[in-house]
């Protein structure tokens, strides 16, 4: 027998070997697959949830970024150009065309002189001070023309009503003629030193333009934003466990007894505002302390224990003003409303029974994940530090329980639950010593 | 290796219910095709346990990559290429963790190999194919495996076992005159008479 031959009898019996494995191997398969699958699970509400606020927080700076955005249009262009074009027709009807050059300067001085009830030029040329500027002189001219603050005050000596709103300044057309400078009319009168100019429509005046109600430059609200900040918050919370047994705790003929425990959580955080109204927060807490007291009836005594989950927990949270105010007069204050998810790392898994401490991380799974939510009222105060009051607010969704030999359907999940006040503290860089906007 | 066919109405059942994450379906398949798995993972490790962990492996990873499963092919097919895939990882990844020497020698044979080479006969003596594949080293068992039972070309076995392809075929050739030395045969010839 030839060794290809002997190879293939080989094979060929090789082929049909079978050999039945242990029921251990089926059920490591399997029991590996339902982890596999609880992974997946938990890795797919953990990434929703930071999704939620990453969501939230773009939507709503695309919503304030499109308000702000209209915000400031009418309060500069458009304003610029009602009054531009407002006080174009009001120029035009108290001045006569200054088209016709055969009329010449002095006729058309002339002509300015006798649409005005008064002689504003007059006054105004005898109290225009040297040097002035073409603008300026342009502004004190022209008849019921003010400079801001008069006008915006509501004096107009002439009782003309032609300019709305000079305080943002109108610029008239230029005229045909040429400045003439120390010129003087017929009746001694010197006239127009500096071309009028009428107002365009479509270019008031970029310095105008660009400030919005707030007065700020949008340049410098561009600039401004995204802004970053740094801090720390100190939380006091009350901790439960929502467990089979607290759920059975509450009920008026339980023999189980529960009661929350405190923790205080001291944490840094830093972020970035995104508008005036708006920022996105990531905290840290290097000990997130989750705890709850037992008490179980048994065998005629009651039992009691304590258990204590100590966790490294990660915050992102999307942070929105919906009031604002000034406190004392000075500063700003505001209430914001924040909202987000965690994601927790277990550090330490203690339990207190008989008087006996004893550890069990193996008994907790070593991640968790959950939801917060809270109120935060701040104020502003000078050198871009802010202060404020926390209430905060934090929910696991993820069962922290991992006991592998006890079916979930039987042991119940748990989630790790607290509420809580505190305090922050934050430094926004950048800011102006002036301002306490955001 | 049996030839390559669609996959069958029943298989294509089968496999649909595990991409679902079916679990009838799931233990079905391991049902249909754990026996045949078990003799092929027997054949690659050096004892049962060993071949019980290559199986539970390779199982996992059947299932976590059933979406990738070509329906042109056989079902089986594509199970035993997974399962074979993982055997070649666990030999690569242990034989870099301890050094196995690419090239093996008669003298491999004097550490374990002796025992393994009585128990290997007595076994012979039952009829046990498996048991006889272990009087040999476990390079030359891996190289022989993929040869002569998965067919591969010597060029692919030395990709996968990452040695070279005059290497692959020396083992292979000392696999197999250690086979008939060591089992003599006539030995051999009337096993395989016997079947």
């Amino acid at each position: 027998m030839n060794d290809g031959n002997l190879w293939d009898r080989f094979l060929s019996s090789f082929e049909g070997l079978v050999q039945t494995p242990p029921s251990s191997v089926k059920e490591g398969v399997f029991s590996e697959l339902d982890r596999a699958a609880r992974r997946r699970r938990r890795l797919k509400r953990g990434t929703s949830l930071l999704l939620i606020p990453l969501l939230f927080g773009g939507a709503a700076y695309f919503i304030s970024s499109e308000q702000e955005g209209g915000n400031a249009s009418p309060s500069g262009n458009e304003l610029a150009v009602q009054s531009a074009s407002e006080g174009e027709s009001g120029i035009l009807s108290a001045i006569p065309s200054t088209r016709d050059a055969e009329s010449g300067p002095v006729n058309r001085g002339a002509a300015e002189r006798d649409a005005s009830p008064s002689s504003p030029r007059r006054e105004d040329e005898a109290s225009s001070p040297e040097g002035a500027t073409e603008s300026e002189s342009i502004v004190q001219d022209r008849p019921g023309d003010r400079s801001g603050e008069s006008a915006s005050q509501g004096e107009d000596p002439n009782g003309d009503q032609l300019a709305q709103d000079p305080s943002k300044g109108e610029r008239v057309q230029e005229v045909e003629e040429k400045p003439m400078n120390g010129e003087t009319g017929p009746d001694g009168d010197k006239l127009a030193r500096m071309p009028r100019k009428k107002p365009k429509n479509d270019d008031p005046d970029p310095e105008l333009a660009s400030k919005d109600g707030w007065g700020l430059d949008q340049e410098d609200q561009l600039e401004r934003f995204p802004r970053f900040f740094v801090g720390g918050n100190g939380l006091m919370n009350f901790t439960r466990f929502v467990d089979p047994q607290t759920i059975e705790s509450f009920e008026s003929t339980s023999l189980i007894a529960t009661e929350a425990d405190r923790a205080l959580d001291v944490g840094v955080e830093m972020g970035v505002q995104l508008t005036h109204r708006s920022a996105l927060v990531v905290r840290y807490f290097a000990k997130e302390e989750v705890g709850q007291d037992y008490e179980q009836y048994v065998n005629g005594r009651f039992h009691s224990q304590r258990l204590r989950l100590t966790y490294r927990k990660f915050d992102l949270l999307f942070e929105q003003d919906v009031l604002e105010g000034s406190f004392m007069g000075e500063h700003r204050s505001f209430l914001s409303l924040y909202g987000g998810g965690h994601y927790s790392i277990l550090r330490q898994a203690e339990r207190s029974s008989m008087g006996e401490d004893r550890m069990m991380p193996n008994e907790y799974e070593p991640q968790a994940y959950g939801v917060d939510a809270g109120l935060r009222f701040g104020v502003g105060t000078s050198y871009g530090l802010e202060a404020g009051v926390l209430l905060n607010a934090s929910m696991g969704l993820s069962d922290i329980r991992q006991d592998e030999n006890v079916p979930e359907h039987l042991s119940g999940s748990s989630q790790k639950t607290s509420v809580g006040v505190g305090l922050s503290l934050r430094y926004r860089f950048g800011q102006e010593v002036m301002t306490d906007a955001r | 290796m049996s030839p390559m066919q669609p996959v069958k109405n029943d298989e294509l059942t089968i496999l649909e219910g595990c991409i679902k994450g079916d679990r009838k379906m799931q233990e079905l398949l391991y049902e249909r095709y754990a026996p045949r798995m078990y003799a092929i993972c027997k054949s690659y490790a050096d004892d049962d346990l060993e071949a019980q962990d290559l199986l539970q492996e390779g199982f996992i990873k059947v299932f976590n990559n059933i979406r990738k499963c070509n329906t042109q092919g056989s079902l089986e097919a594509w199970v035993r290429t997974v399962i074979v895939n993982n055997n070649i990882d666990h030999y690569r990844h242990k034989n870099k963790k301890f050094g196995i020497r690419e090239t093996s020698t008669d003298e491999d044979l004097n550490d374990k190999g002796e025992e393994v080479e009585n128990e290997a006969i007595r076994s012979f003596q039952d009829n046990d194919l498996l048991r006889v594949l272990r009087i040999l080293p476990k390079g030359y068992r891996m190289v022989l495996n993929l040869y002569i039972v998965e067919g591969y070309p010597h060029k692919e076995i030395a990709e996968m076992l990452d040695i070279s392809v005059s290497t692959s075929k020396s083992q292979f050739f000392r696999a197999k005159e250690m086979l008939k030395k060591k089992l003599g045969r006539e030995s051999i010839e009337e096993y395989f008479a016997a079947i």
